[in-house]
């Protein structure tokens, strides 16, 4: 694996908490003197707040596709009914 | 105390019979409670699935122990949506004890700079967004990535996330530089 992916593993492990205690220090002693890690940990953290985002997204289009079911089964017409009648006045 | 078995059925929750009974028996109670707040039925729909979905993210946290039944649950997440998404005074929203303490994720609704960034990855790297997403959040193994993807090898697809991780680093940095202002 060449070095920049070696770096990214590093700061995977890193972010983590995968990193045993001593490389951890030494990862932060590097940090303090590289801007350029500093960066990419940034980056990488940022990575995993879109990665949490895109996740949620996925879920809520399950949910849609639950609901759809839900509310168009003959099955649940009285569930349907009985949810709608709650805002009856505001359709 | 309910149980739930959600261990092996972790990867693909949403789709078990669970996720579909709790979604008819936690739909009525957040509908009364958002027309009970003069709500449409399309706010108690928005709401009550994004509740669902912070559910979801509690239970995949090992560590989650649910108190209570999970409609309950889910209700006191809808509760504490309302206040948020609504900006509307905590005391205006009747909370009992088990509904007061529960936690909702700080940045559950994203930035506009973050929704933008992810609907350029959509259209840009989706194939990594959903690679690394099969990693962190669904929790494949690397078999099963492998598999999924059409590597040849295990070690290919170990190797492909941190390549995926560097194409999205790099898209995303290039944004922020043509875009100074993007993350502030």
């Amino acid at each position: 694996m060449r070095t920049s992916l070696s770096d990214i593993q590093q700061i995977e492990k890193y972010i983590h908490q995968e990193l045993p205690i001593e490389e951890a220090l030494v990862f932060e002693t590097k940090a303090i003197i590289s801007a350029s890690l500093r960066r990419n940990v940034f980056w990488q953290k940022k990575i995993h707040e879109l990665l949490r985002h895109y996740h949620r997204r996925k879920l809520r289009s399950e949910m849609e596709k639950i609901h759809h079911f839900v509310f168009h089964d003959p099955a649940n017409a009285s569930f349907r009914k009985n949810i709608l009648q709650l805002f009856a006045p505001n359709l | 105390m309910e149980t739930i078995e959600l261990g092996m059925e972790r990867k693909t929750f949403v789709a078990t019979a669970f996720f579909s009974e709790l979604y008819e028996k936690a739909f009525p109670p957040v509908a009364h409670f958002v027309s009970k707040m003069n709500g449409s039925f399309q706010d108690a729909k928005d709401i009550f699935h994004d509740a669902m979905v912070i559910f979801c993210e509690k239970t995949e946290d090992e560590s989650f122990i649910l108190s209570t039944s999970a409609e309950a649950y889910v209700t006191g997440i809808a509760k504490h949506l309302w206040i948020k998404r609504f900006n509307r005074d905590k005391r205006t929203v009747s909370l009992d004890a088990m509904e007061a303490v529960i936690v909702i994720p700080e940045d559950y609704y994203p930035t506009i700079n973050t929704s933008r960034l992810l609907q350029l990855l959509e259209v840009a790297g989706r194939r990594c967004l959903d690679l690394l997403h099969s990693f962190y959040h669904e929790k494949l193994s690397v078999a099963e990535i492998k598999n999924r993807f059409g590597y040849k090898t295990e070690h290919s697809a170990s190797v492909q996330k941190y390549k995926c991780i560097e194409k999205i680093r790099e898209t995303i940095q290039q944004k922020a530089i043509t875009h100074e202002n993007f993350f502030e």
